[in-house]
């Protein structure tokens, strides 16, 4: 029995709760629904090209025809959740006032993002599942104190108690399962079975369309290395392109990507004896960072990295002087 | 003035075709690369919507697996299904990719009786059609697999999940014991059957023609809450008992917990106070609900303190 923290943390989750309950924390200090919307909607942010439009329509989360008064949850789906939280610490961080009633509801907001920066950090890679696996019952019960302390247990659900066992499932299994590629999977059947109206023999039908279209794109689809486009040849072993597709991420030209601290922006796919670099061109550290962001401007060095160690950041946007906030998670 | 008119009477097919039932330019391009690469059986080929369907439905009979499953009111329902090992085995085949996540992770890993690989089921409803206006006859649980030493990265590619099963929710609510018999009998066929991948295993053509036997086990069962409830017939989150794991860890305001040492409500966050089922705890919980069951139908037990039974031990 797998307990699948998407649906725990993402899915009207903890994480869900967790940012209801500070929005409507915040609306006596002046910071409304509405002022997280339009800060969303800034034309200037920029999102990794796998991700763009979908995080364009992030903002749609705050609309007003979403909001229940009755519902102690935001209602969004897991991948729009996934998408914002990062976007809505940086904001939180930007607009919030430090008051003293909202420091417990603040404090209780960052611990829940903890527990997902963990959960990503040993899904990418970027931290190892033992590691995660440790650090994961510390992190959920330090959410679960910090929540009661802010807002008492009322808002505590099943869903918060089943997040302390994901720690031990890493452990156990050794990698990060959950349910977003389920999901995706239902997606290509959907595909297949709206048009399935008749009943009489649904799973048949439904089955044998998912079974055709499966194959089909298995038998010509690439899932790991690929440059993507129509890749320029500029020597025998040796091709450009602005796309690239590795480990099932989309890379493009003007992604902001990260390897370890280092930050910069993709200016070339590049496929090289069979592995694949992208040049970036890289960012100098200015002014203020924290963990999760910080402001960086561009330099005129380049550097070639091999596209399998890659991160892409959440998002990023040109403030004054060419000097990018770029939100790494 | 020939070569003009052949090229507008090519522009003019591409344009009557293009989007023709929803397919891509993409899509298109395929199409005509397939029927240019077959030349002359183009001419053979039949149109008709009905053709077209007949030999999709060939492939899926190809591969079908009936299980009869006993219906509540009497009967059985003929569950239709892809056969999971050889569904496998075959997009192993067709598949390069495919067979290339699995070459590479059979040479790390191989599979064996004493070395099976850890299998990770996963399940869930989804309803086709309208979002806003739900159609429940077609609502259906799809259940997908994979195994866990493909990897973290390849793990999280659709690809690499087979998926041999789709049925609609109101066929399960019809069969005795619903989805947790349903799933019980794919289980069984897919590990224990004469092919099974815990039994004779199932045969894998990898990359370099090489072949190999896949064994495996049963590691893991990934869905949600609502579908953990059909699955174990478990009461589910809103139940006194809103953990399946911990029997010891009731609902809030139960106001139980504090009367009796060991149990505690879900509020509590220490990990060191929460007892996990063992699986002889489980089965002598629903062994005795069995035989509760059982009093109620010859009129020794009341139907109440059945429910009370149920209630305390947060199974259906």
């Amino acid at each position: 029995m797998t307990y699948d923290w998407v649906h725990n943390t993402l899915q009207e989750g903890t994480l869900s709760t967790e940012v209801q309950l500070l929005l409507t924390a915040c609306e006596p200090h002046g910071v409304s629904r509405r002022e997280f919307q339009e800060a969303l909607q800034d034309a200037a942010w920029e999102f990794p090209s796998q991700t763009r439009t979908k995080s364009k329509q992030l903002h749609r989360v705050f609309d007003p025809y979403r909001e229940s008064a009755a519902s102690d949850r935001l209602k969004c789906s897991a991948s729009e959740l996934l998408g914002l939280y990062g976007l809505l610490r940086y904001l939180v961080a930007e607009k919030v006032p430090r008051v003293p009633d909202l420091l417990p509801k603040l404090a209780s907001f960052a611990a829940a993002c903890d527990t997902l920066d963990v959960l990503l950090a040993a899904k990418k890679g970027a931290t190892s599942i033992a590691d995660a696996a440790r650090s994961l019952p510390g992190v959920m019960q330090r959410h679960m104190a910090a929540h009661i302390e802010a807002y008492g247990d009322g808002g505590i659900r099943p869903k918060h108690h089943w997040n302390l066992d994901v720690g031990d499932q890493l452990a156990r299994d050794g990698v990060v399962l959950d349910a977003f590629v389920i999901e995706r999977t239902h997606l290509k059947i959907k595909a297949v079975a709206d048009s399935v109206e008749n009943t009489s023999r649904f799973e048949r039908s439904v089955l044998a369309g998912v079974l055709n279209n499966t194959w089909r794109e298995s038998a010509t689809g690439s899932w790991s290395h690929a440059l993507l486009g129509s890749p320029k040849q500029v020597a025998p072993n040796t091709c450009l392109s602005a796309r690239m597709r590795v480990y099932g991420l989309t890379l493009s030209v003007n992604d902001v990507v990260w390897v370890g601290e280092k930050c910069g922006s993709v200016r070339l796919c590049v496929l090289a004896d069979a592995i694949l670099y992208v040049l970036v061109e890289m960012y100098t550290a200015v002014g203020e960072h924290t963990r999760h962001w910080g402001q960086w401007a561009p330099s005129a060095t380049h550097e070639l990295w091999v596209a399998a160690n890659v991160q892409t950041s959440l998002a990023w946007k040109v403030v004054a002087d060419g000097v990018v906030v770029v939100i790494r998670c | 003035m020939d070569r003009k008119r052949r090229r507008t009477t090519a522009a003019d097919i591409l344009r009557r075709v293009a989007g023709a039932g929803g397919v891509s330019a993409a899509g298109l391009s395929d199409i005509i690369a397939e029927l240019q690469a077959a030349g002359s059986e183009v001419q053979e080929l039949a149109s008709s919507r009905r053709v077209i369907s007949r030999a999709i439905l060939d492939t899926f009979d190809e591969f079908r697996l009936v299980l009869q499953m006993p219906l509540i009111e009497g009967g059985f329902f003929d569950w239709e299904l892809l056969e999971p090992g050889r569904l496998m085995a075959e997009t192993v085949h067709r598949c390069p990719l495919v067979r290339q996540a699995f070459t590479a992770a059979v040479a790390a890993s191989p599979p064996s009786v004493r070395n099976p690989w850890h299998l990770v089921v996963g399940f869930d409803e989804f309803a086709p059609g309208n979002k806003l206006k739900v159609d429940n006859r077609r609502k259906a649980m799809v259940l997908s697999f994979t195994f866990r030493e493909l990897g973290q990265a390849a793990m999280s590619d659709g690809s690499l999940w087979f998926t041999p099963v789709v049925v609609r929710s109101v066929n399960m609510n019809l069969v005795a014991g619903g989805w947790s018999a349903m799933l019980a009998a794919f289980l069984r066929r897919f590990l224990l059957g004469t092919a099974g991948l815990c039994s004779a295993g199932v045969p894998l053509e990898l990359t370099g023609g090489g072949v190999c036997m896949m064994f495996a086990s049963l590691s893991n069962l990934l869905t949600d809450g609502d579908a953990w409830k059909y699955t174990f017939d478990w009461r589910g989150h809103s139940s006194f008992k809103p953990c399946f794991k911990h029997p010891n860890v009731l609902r809030k305001g139960s106001d139980l917990a504090w009367r009796k040492p060991g149990y505690c409500e879900i509020v509590c966050s220490d990990p060191l106070q929460f007892r996990s089922w063992s699986k002889g705890d489980v089965h002598a919980a629903v062994d005795t609900l069995s035989a509760a069951a059982d009093r109620v139908t010859a009129g020794t037990l009341t139907q109440v303190r059945y429910d009370q039974l149920e209630m305390a031990y947060g199974l259906g």
